[in-house]
């Protein structure tokens, strides 16, 4: 297991990491969200030491992370970056060759790579001519060319057409069943609710909300949406009676509940002690029902409600002086 | 893992196209120099068979010196009667050292060359007749006389330039072998500290690379990579010479060198360029880290290379005029002047064993400490992009 416990990490007066703590199982694949500057890419480059922390600890099954275990990691900075000059096949084999593969077999892994990733044809050009869509899928190769143990990927969907997310989702997948810990960061929150298997939302710092989907997506009331060919009136008279109140259904004109002529959306918390049966008995009394759906929150939701974006503050650092304001001072 | 490292800066810099071009350009352009000297050195044969004898003309009132002038030997005097000197020397055809002129005892020298040796000659021969006239010439004195005309002057000034030229151009070479490979290396260096950096790639290397070694290994694989480039030209430059026939005289050289001990001097230029590659590369590699794009290399290269043109200078202009002076000596042993100073004061003048023994063991000290200093700037550096990183924030406090 993955165990990332108590990081903190200041930039100057920047507190860019606060008691950061969460966990990935083996074969787990943790998504890792949160606004821009949130602290996602600093906790992923202290994960793979390219960045000391002030404080916490990263470990891997008990024990910290060391040099040697580190080099089994395949990891994705967020900033791309690959010797522009230097052809996709050498470079992913002398890559993997860093990590400590022999050369047939680092040849062998490119090799599968590229092809598995759709590069095969590429392999002799240098990284500079692709487009940036094929450099990303080099950059994917790059993490996986040296058989990691544990995929650290910051981004990892950002730039990909369809396709290439498709092939991304199944690599990551397949990598997770081999019963690698697999975290990445996302901000396209749809992908992350459809293939991970843990969530964390972090905020200016903070781990604000962990765990599955599911756990998150939970409420502590069951939120339901209805669509009724008949006015709302008519329905709030019908519902009324059991404890229920409607408010109209904010996704009403989405892909989700499209809006037709003579059709009312509403949404409503189903009260304790009231089944859903009868709540459906009662609205079919006021007209014909269209649809009627237990409506769980979308993690898009849940992000906005928890995150807190940070105001921008002035700093309180004086302007630097130059040389030509302090004479000017002086001379007042 | 180091190996790997200094194995892909050496063939990716020897594989690039622009190297393989410039090289070749620049190895054609040695070549091809030789071939044209070849041709221009060809040309100057026909007129360098002038047999060694000087002709000097003479006119009818000078005519007395002329036996005079003759006994001195490999001289034939032509008589010019009375023509005036400064036609009968620019005549067509007429191949004359000089024109003496005027009575015998009051001559009078016309040629084109002022320090003429004719001058000598024809005060020894007025001389000889003047002696003669009073009739107290014997072939004995007159072989004294001959003798006297020989003085010659021993230089007791200490410009190793006029006491030992070719010691003075070998250690000119040298010095000049080593700013070019470092120059060379230390750019090419910086260039790819910085490329790294700005591609981003460094943090994917970092993973699995401690800082120190990726900065080791790519000071390896450049200056390997740098020597090989300067064999390609060295072998290029005495390819042209030995087509331009020049080579001929290298014995000359060869045999000065033999007096400097060449299987000495030899190794002793090599270990200073490479103490010379390591001590520059040391700081270029650290300071290059602290900038993110290659538009800001300059500020920190043009430091590095003033660093060079001071002890080059110091090596060139100073050295050669006082080499035995305490100031040179003190200098010479200072890392980073070190790699300059030794090899001109070798070869223009002696140093002790010990004196070697001292400067290359403050290099050896230097170069892991500079190496350090360096290796600290770069880990603390290389991940921090945007504006170039200030030293004093590097020192200031932990990144």
């Amino acid at each position: 297991m993955l165990r990332i416990d108590a990081l903190n990490k200041s930039f100057g007066s920047l507190k860019a990491l606060d008691e950061l703590s969460f966990h990935v199982n083996p074969g787990e694949i943790f998504g890792f969200v949160g606004s821009n500057g949130a602290g996602k890419t600093t906790a992923m480059r202290i994960m793979l030491g390219v960045m000391s922390a002030d404080s916490g600890t990263v470990s891997w099954n008990g024990t910290p992370l060391s040099f040697t275990t580190r080099r089994e990691i395949g990891y994705m900075p967020s900033e791309r970056g690959l010797y522009p000059r230097m052809p996709v096949g050498s470079q992913l084999e002398y890559l993997a060759r860093l990590h400590g593969m022999d050369k047939p077999v680092a040849h062998e892994r490119m090799e599968y790579w590229t092809d598995r990733l759709g590069l095969g044809w590429r392999r002799a050009d240098n990284v500079q001519k692709l487009s940036l869509g094929n450099q990303q899928r080099v950059q994917l190769a790059a993490a996986l060319v040296h058989d990691p143990k544990m995929l650290v990927l910051d981004e990892p969907f950002s730039g990909l057409d369809p396709t290439a997310v498709e092939v991304m989702s199944n690599v990551l997948r397949e990598k997770a069943d081999t019963a690698a810990p697999v975290v990445f960061s996302s901000h396209q929150l749809d992908l992350v609710e459809r293939l991970c298997d843990r969530v964390g939302i972090i905020s200016q710092g903070h781990m604000v909300a962990e765990g599955t989907v599911d756990e998150l997506r939970s409420t502590e009331r069951q939120q339901f949406a209805i669509a009724i060919s008949s006015p709302a009136q008519s329905l709030r008279a019908q519902l009324a009676p059991l404890g229920i109140a409607l408010q109209p259904d904010p996704l009403e004109g989405t892909a989700e509940a499209p809006r037709h002529e003579g059709i009312t959306r509403m949404v409503f918390d189903q009260p304790e002690g009231v089944s859903d049966q009868e709540i459906l008995r009662a609205s079919m009394s006021a007209g014909s029902v269209h649809e009627f759906t237990p409506r769980r929150p979308h993690l898009s939701e849940l992000f906005n409600n928890v995150v807190t974006i940070p105001h921008d503050e002035p700093e309180d650092k004086p302007a630097k002086k130059s040389w030509f304001s302090r004479t000017k001072k002086g001379t007042k | 893992m180091l190996r790997l490292v200094i194995k892909r800066e050496f063939t990716t810099l020897l594989g690039s196209k622009a190297m393989k071009i410039s090289t070749t350009v620049l190895v054609i352009l040695f070549l091809a120099a030789g071939l044209i000297g070849r041709f221009l050195l060809n040309d100057d044969d026909g007129e360098q068979t002038v047999p060694d004898q000087l002709t000097i003309g003479i006119t009818t009132e000078a005519a007395p010196l002329a036996p005079y002038l003759e006994s001195g030997g490999d001289v034939t005097v032509e008589s010019i009667g009375n023509e005036d000197p400064r036609t009968a020397f620019n005549a067509e055809g007429a191949d004359f050292e000089a024109i003496v002129s005027g009575s015998p005892t009051s001559p009078v020298v016309s040629s084109s060359d002022s320090d003429t040796m004719v001058r000598e000659m024809t005060i020894l021969a007025t001389t000889e007749y003047l002696v003669d006239e009073s009739g107290a010439l014997t072939p004995q004195l007159s072989q004294q006389l001959q003798a006297a005309s020989r003085v010659s002057v021993v230089d007791v000034s200490q410009d190793a330039i006029a006491n030992n030229p070719i010691g003075y151009a070998v250690g000119m070479a040298s010095v000049i072998i080593l700013m070019m490979i470092t120059i060379m290396g230390v750019s090419t260096l910086s260039a790819g500290v910085v490329e790294e950096k700005s591609s981003r790639v460094v943090e994917i290397l970092l993973t699995t690379v401690r800082p120190r070694t990726l900065l080791l290994g790519k000071i390896l694989g450049i200056g390997s990579a740098m020597l090989v480039i300067f064999l390609i030209y060295l072998a290029g430059i005495f390819g042209g010479l030995w087509i331009s026939g020049l080579l001929e005289g290298a014995g000359v050289v060869v045999q000065a060198l033999g007096a400097l001990g060449v299987w000495g001097y030899v190794p002793m230029v090599v270990l200073w360029i490479l103490l010379g590659y390591f001590t520059f590369a040391s700081i270029t590699g650290g300071l290059a880290a602290t900038v993110s794009r290659q538009e800001d290399l300059g500020a920190v290269q043009t430091p590095i290379i003033f660093m060079q043109l001071i002890p080059m200078y110091v090596a060139m202009y100073l050295v050669p005029y006082l080499p035995e002076a305490t100031v040179t000596k003190v200098l010479s042993y200072i890392p980073i002047f070190s790699p300059y100073l030794m090899p001109m004061r070798a070869a223009v003048g002696d140093v002790a064993p010990w004196e070697h023994g001292l400067a290359i063991g403050l290099s050896l000290v230097a170069i892991p400490l500079l190496g350090i200093l360096a290796g600290k700037i770069y880990e603390r550096s290389i991940l921090h992009v945007g504006e170039r990183v200030k030293l004093t924030n590097i020192f200031g406090k932990a990144s």
